[in-house]
């Protein structure tokens, strides 16, 4: 059930990091770079906007006597230590654990939402991460993918992410808590464009 | 989903600073504060389309960093995320008088007011220093760009704690010999120095603010 990667993917569509950078997080600039996973130094960052009306991306942290869900209108920045598993709903459908803290900032302002998920900061993180999956009645783990890159690329972990969830997904045994019986939903990845259409309506929903 | 998995206890009681924009978190990131991986500086300020203001100091929107492709200008927008990358050699006019170098990245984000007239917040973050990374207190030439004057404080080996009295130790030591600030090279006379927190203003000091 766990395995180990050392992912190589390619740098595709990805930005290289670059030594004076602006992310744009609102007006018409930002739609280029809302929604995709760009490596600054030693950050990863994440940005986009939503309609106020739609469903709040929270976060929720896995801790030793629960889960905490971190939400509330209006502005937050809520740091999410290195370690913690976490789950950001309608993001990503999966609980992460980095050795990398992550920063949630929401900006709620004139009928609009705006995320950012900053990652990293220190030097030598972002290079190892677990992606898990909980049964949602009794809390049992149920499957879990590491994902180790020396090299740090946000790319090679999206694409870790994807298939840590496709592979859970195709297997219902996976999916089925050994303690209780329960059947996991459907998991969905941190890219919307790559959801089948159960993964979509997954995401609609946790 | 995850329901009987919840905490039943309120947020307040499980986790103090969960959300660091909170009245009673906020002041805790006022002079910057090491949290986890990252140091985080917070401030109430004015953020509009064209300038930062800050109570005490007046427009601080003009930040200079000097990268391999010569000397660059930018002026901070609400809702654009820069980054510094470490080793980059910045300076924010009217805000701190020297360059500063740090072997991290630093992150910059003006965020307006829920309403044009509301104070928005003014976020700085970077990485917590680690083991041989520092931070470096410079003066360049303002004219040449002659290296004049340095200091260096161990961050990583010494701790952040004790970062805001080096800084002040290599603004006074600066400052207190005129000849640390005429360039070596094409002899211009710079204007002395000043610390980051203009609560400890010389005369002087607060001269040389107005002035860079």
């Amino acid at each position: 059930m766990v395995a180990v990667t050392e992912a190589s993917a390619p740098a595709g569509q990805f930005a290289a990091p670059a030594a004076h950078f602006d992310l744009f997080l609102a007006g018409a600039e930002a739609a280029a770079q809302q929604g995709r996973l760009f490596a600054f130094g030693e950050y990863w960052l994440w940005g986009a906007s939503r309609a106020a009306a739609q469903p709040r991306l929270e976060v929720i942290e896995q801790r030793p006597d629960g889960l905490v869900r971190f939400s509330q209108p209006g502005y937050m920045l809520h740091v999410v230590k290195a370690g913690v598993p976490y789950h950001v709903a309608h993001l990503f459908g999966f609980w992460l654990a980095s050795d990398a803290d992550g920063l949630w900032l929401q900006v709620e302002r004139s009928g609009e939402t705006t995320y950012t998920w900053i990652i990293g900061g220190q030097s030598g993180v972002r290079r190892a991460h677990s992606f898990r999956w909980i049964c949602p009645a009794c809390g049992a783990l149920l499957a879990e993918r590491q994902h180790a890159d020396r090299a740090a690329r946000p790319e090679r972990f999206v694409l870790a992410q994807f298939e840590a969830v496709r592979a859970f997904n195709q297997d219902v045994t996976m999916r089925t808590c050994r303690a209780c019986g329960h059947q996991h939903p459907t998991a969905y990845g941190l890219v919307p464009e790559q959801d089948s259409p159960d993964e979509a309506s997954a995401r609609a929903i946790w | 989903m995850f329901t009987n998995l919840y905490v039943k206890q309120p947020l307040d009681k499980i986790a103090d600073d969960w959300d660091f924009f909170h009245e009673k978190a906020i002041g805790h990131f006022s002079t910057f504060k090491p949290w986890g991986q990252n140091i985080y500086g917070i401030r109430r300020r004015t953020i509009s389309t064209g300038e930062v203001i800050d109570p005490r100091k007046g427009s601080i929107s003009r930040h200079f960093e000097i990268t391999p492709d010569g000397l660059v200008e930018w002026t901070h927008q609400p809702m654009k995320l820069h980054v510094t990358l470490g080793g980059t050699p910045h300076r924010v006019a009217h805000n701190f008088g020297y360059w500063h170098i740090n072997d991290v990245d630093e992150l910059y984000l003006p965020l307006p007011g829920p309403t044009a007239e509301a104070l928005g917040y003014f976020l700085v973050i970077m990485g917590c220093p680690t083991g041989e990374e520092s931070d470096r207190f410079v003066w360049y030439c303002q004219n040449c760009f002659t290296l004049m004057f340095e200091r260096q404080y161990e961050t990583g080996r010494l701790g952040f704690a004790g970062f805001w009295r080096a800084e002040r130790e290599a603004v006074r030591a600066y400052n207190q010999d005129a000849a640390h600030q005429l360039c070596p090279e094409c002899g211009h006379a710079n204007p002395r120095g000043y610390c980051w927190n203009s609560s400890v203003d010389t005369e002087a000091e607060r001269e040389a603010r107005k002035l860079w």
